[in-house]
């Protein structure tokens, strides 16, 4: 099956602040904009922070799951303790519209608090503007781990849209070509530029006209050079709610993290293994 | 004389006859004009019941077609679905602690509703209303008003000095409020308490009356025996919709957190359309229409020991 990004999900990772009630001890662990942030958990805070701290969640020929190996645990270990650090109890950073899953601060939660976040993308200047336009905020890329050489702050691009070309399809070229177009092309450029997101073509981010003025649009296209794309397959959807019980095991304090992630791996690893069992047939 | 005895024994030759193309014809309209509902009946319920049986045998991801896996599907289940059991869990305890709350609270307020009181008209249409707003719109509005920051429950409540509770978000509230949110739909349940009520003979309590019984006497020797096939059937259903709980969760808390509220049939969703997983799914399907069916027998079976219908 070939694929390619039609959409960008950019950004997926870079974060948001509104001023930052920081812990000054975790600010000395990860560098960047925001460094002891209350970032993204949930859904995405754990594989990001992998993934910024050079690990990955599996490889790339989906047979192995690795988010359970040291940069994975180093990671969990520390959204923990920034967490602890924030707040008494998890779920008081939870949404009641997703209870622990999900995006769990939303930008219309912000409400007095000094709140730092991560949004999964361009949109995220859109809603600010729309929902919390009253919040004075700066956006910095995703921030890495001082005390590791691996970590360059890397995101993990795991959504996003995609075009598909089934193996069964009868004129796979034609359908390439047409995935060309509607992504690569000048006139794929000018669709993005007509939704104000960016494109997978580096070299359209650069018109100003697709910034809007957005004093950010800077850190926008560089995470997207900082993004790493992470392979799919049809278990995907049953991999994310593993990994998204790991993380609330360990945020709600029901397991270490290496216990979390070694048991999520093993569970993941079934799964991935039965995948390809399947596959090779 | 004789031609008495000739008309008589015709009659008797012909009646028969008669009556059998009678009850011929009457069972033919009979299940003409019923029809509608067992077409209905046969191809959407026996129809899907049957194939989600069979698809619970298969492999099927939806985008290719099924494909037979035997018992694959009950093996992990049973085997090695962690969520299997915790699903269950929470759908037993939402059946435990709902049904009886529920009927509990439908009968009192069916009892307040059966007196002679001046704007009872009104009460009841009150109390009836919410029964009336779809499940996902009084989620929708629970959900907001139990927001931990924004709601207006923690609000009023912070008058009496409570500090802001995450009732979606805590693994301790979360299943409580989704069982109180459940009960605004009373209406239902306390109508056809209403309409048992209503068929109490009232000569019964005014005999109750002269030989001195109290309210509670009345109640308990009265009331309640009188009413035990109108319990039956709302204990019946209550235990059917509960075991089917499904659009709170999928609203309010999507299941969590750390599936806190994942119930039986949001899993059965998260299976068949997050995972694309239809025989898995239709495998989970079955097992609840097994416990269904068995509870429901069960029911069934000791509601001889405490119904009463030769009473009304």
């Amino acid at each position: 099956m070939a694929s390619a990004l039609a959409g960008a999900a950019a950004g997926a990772g870079f974060v948001v602040s509104a001023g930052l009630a920081a812990s000054a001890a975790l600010a000395g662990a990860w560098v960047g904009g925001a460094a002891a942030a209350l970032a993204a958990l949930g859904t995405a805070g754990h594989m990001q922070h992998t993934y910024a701290n050079g690990g990955k969640y599996w490889n790339d020929e989906l047979s192995k799951i690795t988010w359970n190996a040291p940069e994975g645990v180093e990671a969990m270990e520390y959204l923990l303790k920034l967490v602890k650090a924030q707040v008494p109890k998890y779920e008081d950073l939870a949404i009641a519209s997703e209870a622990g899953r999900k995006d769990v601060i939303q930008i219309t939660d912000w409400a007095p608090e000094k709140f730092v976040t991560m949004i999964n993308g361009s949109w995220g200047f859109f809603n600010m503007k729309q929902q919390a336009a009253h919040i004075d905020y700066s956006v910095f890329p995703f921030p890495r781990n001082a005390n590791s050489a691996n970590s360059k702050g890397f995101t993990a691009n795991s959504g996003g849209w995609m075009f598909s070309i089934p193996k069964a399809a009868k004129d796979k070229d034609a359908a390439w070509e047409f995935i060309k177009f509607t992504t690569t092309s000048e006139r794929a450029c000018w669709f993005v530029k007509q939704q104000n997101r960016p494109s997978p073509v580096l070299a359209c981010n650069e018109d100003p006209e697709l910034s809007r003025g957005n004093p950010y649009w800077k850190v926008v296209t560089q995470d997207l050079q900082n993004n790493v794309m992470v392979p799919h397959s049809p278990v995907s959807p049953q991999l994310q709610d593993i990994y998204w019980k790991m993380e609330e095991d360990v945020m709600f304090q029901k397991a270490t993290p290496k216990q979390a992630l070694d048991d999520a791996a093993r569970e993941g690893q079934k799964l991935l293994d039965d995948w390809n069992s399947k596959r090779k047939k | 004389m004789a031609a008495r005895e000739l008309v008589e024994t015709t009659r008797a030759d012909v009646a028969p006859r008669r009556r059998g193309a009678l009850v011929r014809r009457e069972i033919f309209w009979g299940y003409f004009f019923i029809s509608p509902w067992i077409i209905g009946l046969l191809a959407f319920t026996a129809g899907p019941l049957l194939a989600s049986i069979y698809f619970g045998f298969t492999d099927y991801p939806i985008l290719s077609g099924p494909t037979w896996v035997g018992l694959e599907n009950y093996e992990k289940i049973f085997g090695s679905d962690r969520q299997f059991g915790a699903s269950l869990w929470n759908t037993a305890y939402f059946v435990l602690i709902r049904v009886p709350l529920h009927l509990s609270l439908a009968l009192a307020l069916a009892l307040l509703l059966n007196r002679a009181v001046r704007g009872l008209g009104f009460f009841r249409t009150a109390i009836y209303l919410p029964s009336m707003i779809p499940i996902v719109a009084l989620a929708v509005v629970w959900r907001v008003l139990l927001d931990p920051r924004t709601g207006y429950v923690n609000y009023f409540l912070s008058f009496a000095g409570v500090t802001p509770i995450n009732w979606l978000t805590s693994q301790e509230w979360a299943k409580p409020v989704i069982i109180f949110v459940s009960l605004f739909h009373v209406g239902i349940a306390m109508i056809i308490f209403l309409a048992g009520l209503g068929s109490v003979p009232e000569h019964l309590y005014e005999a109750a009356a002269i030989d001195g019984a109290n309210p509670f006497q009345r109640f308990f020797s009265i009331t309640l025996p009188m009413i035990t096939p109108v319990i039956l059937y709302n204990l019946v259903i209550d235990v059917i919709n509960s075991f089917q709980v499904f659009a709170y969760a999928f609203v309010m808390t999507k299941g969590g957190p750390a599936d806190a509220s994942l119930f039986y049939v949001l899993y059965i969703q998260r299976q068949a359309f997050e995972f694309f997983r239809m025989g898995y799914a239709s495998a989970l399907s079955t097992i609840l229409f097994l416990i269904i069916l068995v509870f429901t027998a069960l029911l069934m079976r000791f509601s001889k020991h405490w119904v009463q219908y030769d009473r009304i």
